[in-house]
């Protein structure tokens, strides 16, 4: 009898989302119960896994001392360090996705108050985003070449760190079609690189129901992350083809198995222990990096314009940069005025921490040297006189700063959204206000909002999962 | 046995009853796989269309809808496309011309478009009307049924109406199977010769067409 409740009990676990509440109470029932099947057993250790509660709080981050000359991003760091910071950053958002969060996303089949899990997704086709967009930001299809070339060796990179997920964004980034479609730039790649690439791209390809990694990715050991999309699927699959009972109102051991696997495998992350010593410097500004909000609309639009369709009509050779590019015309919705005291409390944080990644001789001043790393990495910067207001050769902080508030109107036709609400989904702990122009947050159960600013080049978010602990 | 493998997919926003809609053709030819290693992979069946066998093997693309450069892999070689969405939800119906977009560019420009306005059963709740997205799928040339996972209404009738527009497509010389990313593969030879030697001289009108 007690077997049936307890069967009928683990169906509605499946079923519904008072999941937490019900384990609390059924856990020892559970226990004592469980030795009758693999299958419940199995679900009771998940059960009766730590909860990893403390990894979801949004942690806080100690400053830390600056060590030896500071890295640039894309432009001068190796490929090895690129992905293993990617690697840190995947690791960070994916381990906070909990299990109710991925069940949830089963049963409803798509994200509904899952802001973690929705976080994550985010990064990914962040990653994808930024590849293309790097890439798009050279001239010149050599250049173009080179970049990507970089992201195949960071590919490479993150292969061998086991981050399949990351590992399947940047692949999906440059075999976007406004990169694949670049017949020029892929003319420059030296026929080794584009053995690599076919390779990497075999190995993620959806061939297979994506055989190809399902066998690298369990025959890999140690630290693993999974491409999650890949497992999501999976688990929606299970879901959906097998019954929760089967005759006479038993469980359905196999659907139980199947979930576990694959449960088991995403969940398991949150107790492995990432490799990466990161420079924390570095992992806010690919941050910055990776916060874009672009369509895919306006990045292909940017494909075409370095690589027109019909190239007879406008000839273009591997010696002449293509035209630089014009002003896009991106239709940015609604633009509401910022208080300008909260716009120049975040310029200022960007700007510091441009200050401190760039300025190498630690004098205050990005002398045009500095700058062209930093427009390396940040397409769509002016250029440098224009920064250097009063022409001395030197761009000071009060220029940057002057600089952005300035191009802050300008800028926000061509680059996107500019310090306009750009809500997307947020969960506050408290009720809060927003931080452009302070006004009160509507709230809904949970509360929610997040606020993303972006000064039209370097791109910024600006979100607090408690707002007490100020921004990020 | 000669027979045509067509590639399918089944596309369009989460929560829009693709797996269920797929569940519900595949039905109980779907075989347990206990190797979680290969994971499940239930996407196959094979059916008669005028007279022919066609091995249909379906690509699902559910839960993956928001990973935009996974769901993009999808498209290469797709023959056919179940555009589905939720006839109780216009937030699905709004997201189709992103949907097209991406099966247009992505796919071989021939691929064959079904759009499905799933969950039929839940009248009470519609809030796309069917003259409307009928409208929509006459604008963008696709055709249109609405369904029902869950009681299995026009399930089958979708799949094989785009089956039975492909293998047209392919009598009439519209699609060649032989080019690469047509999605279309021949189970064996004799497929192929029956096909090719009535149809020698449409296949050389489209040779000259560079697309």
């Amino acid at each position: 009898n007690c077997v049936v409740k307890l069967q009928k009990v683990i169906s509605q676990l499946c079923s519904e989302h008072h999941m937490a509440k019900c384990v609390k109470l059924l856990e020892p029932a559970l226990h004592s119960h469980a030795q009758t099947h693999t299958g419940l057993k199995m679900f009771c250790v998940f059960l009766s896994s730590p909860s990893y509660d403390w990894m979801r709080k949004l942690t806080q981050r100690k400053k830390q001392a600056k060590k030896g000359k500071a890295s640039l991003l894309f432009d001068h760091l190796e490929p090895m360090e690129l992905a293993e910071h990617l690697t840190f950053l995947e690791y960070k958002s994916i381990r906070r996705i909990s299990f109710t969060d991925y069940q949830s996303y089963v049963i409803h089949g798509c994200l509904v108050d899952n802001p973690t899990l929705e976080r994550s997704i985010a990064l990914f086709n962040g990653v994808s985003q930024w590849v293309q967009l790097m890439v798009l930001s050279k001239l010149t299809p050599q250049h173009r070449a080179e970049v990507i070339t970089k992201y195949i060796n960071v590919a490479q990179k993150l292969l061998q760190l086991q981050n399949f997920n990351t590992l399947m964004a940047v692949v999906g980034g440059l075999s976007h079609s406004s990169i694949s479609r670049l017949k020029e730039t892929h003319s420059h790649l030296a026929p080794e690189v584009t053995k690599i690439w076919n390779e990497m791209t075999e190995l993620v390809s959806s061939n297979g129901n994506y055989c190809a990694y399902r066998k690298a990715f369990t025959d890999s050991e140690g630290f693993k992350i999974p491409i999650l999309g890949v497992h999501l699927k999976d688990l929606i699959a299970v879901h959906v083809v097998f019954p929760d009972w089967v005759d006479d109102n038993k469980v359905n051991i196999v659907k139980m198995q199947q979930l576990y696997f694959t449960f088991n495998e995403l969940v398991s992350l949150q107790s492995a222990v990432a490799q990466v010593e990161p420079n924390m410097d570095l992992i806010y500004l690919l941050t910055l990096s990776l916060d874009l909000y672009y369509t895919e609309d306006e990045i292909y639009e940017l494909s075409l314009l370095r690589e027109p369709r019909n190239p007879k009509s406008l000839p273009t050779s591997p010696t002449t940069p293509n035209k630089p590019m014009a002003p896009l015309d991106w239709a940015s919705g609604v633009t509401t005025k910022p208080d300008p005291n909260v716009v120049n409390k975040h310029i200022r944080k960007v700007v510091d921490s441009v200050f401190r990644n760039y300025d190498h001789d630690h004098d205050g001043y990005i002398s045009q040297e500095d700058f062209e790393s930093i427009a390396a990495n940040f397409p769509f910067l002016d250029s440098f006189c224009v920064l250097d207001k009063d022409q001395d050769g030197l761009i000071s902080k009060d220029e940057m700063m002057a600089y952005f508030l300035r191009a802050n109107p300008l800028l926000q036709c061509k680059m996107g959204p500019g310090f306009i609400h750009n809500f997307t989904e947020m969960t506050y702990l408290k009720p809060t206000f927003c931080e452009h122009c302070a006004g009160f947050v509507c709230i809904r159960q949970p509360l929610r909002n997040m606020f993303i600013g972006n000064t039209g080049t370097l791109l910024f978010i600006v979100i607090s999962e408690n707002p007490q602990q100020g921004t990020k | 046995m000669s027979y045509f493998l067509f590639k399918f997919l089944v596309i369009g926003s989460a929560g829009s009853g693709k797996s269920c809609l797929l569940h519900q053709f595949i039905e109980n030819k779907f075989k347990q796989d206990s190797s979680h290693t290969i994971g499940v992979e239930f996407g196959s069946r094979v059916v008669m269309v005028a007279g022919k066998t066609v091995k249909l093997q379906i690509w699902d693309t559910a839960g993956q809808e928001r990973f935009r450069s996974v769901t993009r892999s999808y498209y290469r070689g797709a023959a056919g496309a179940l555009l589905v969405y939720d006839i109780t939800s216009r937030e699905t119906y709004n997201a189709l011309t992103n949907w097209l977009t991406d099966a247009r560019t992505l796919a071989s420009p021939n691929i064959v478009i079904i759009l499905c306005g799933n969950k039929k059963d839940l009248e009470a709740d519609r809030e796309v009307t069917f003259l409307e997205a009928s409208r929509f799928a006459q604008e963008n040339e696709l055709m249109f049924l609405e369904t029902s996972a869950l009681t299995g209404e026009n399930v089958e009738e979708a799949f094989l109406k785009c089956a039975r527009t492909i293998l047209n497509k392919i009598e009439s010389g519209e699609l060649d199977p032989e080019r690469m990313g047509s999605g279309i593969q021949y189970g064996d030879t004799t497929v192929r010769q029956l096909r090719q030697s009535p149809q020698a001289g449409s296949a050389q009108g489209r040779d000259q067409c560079n697309c």
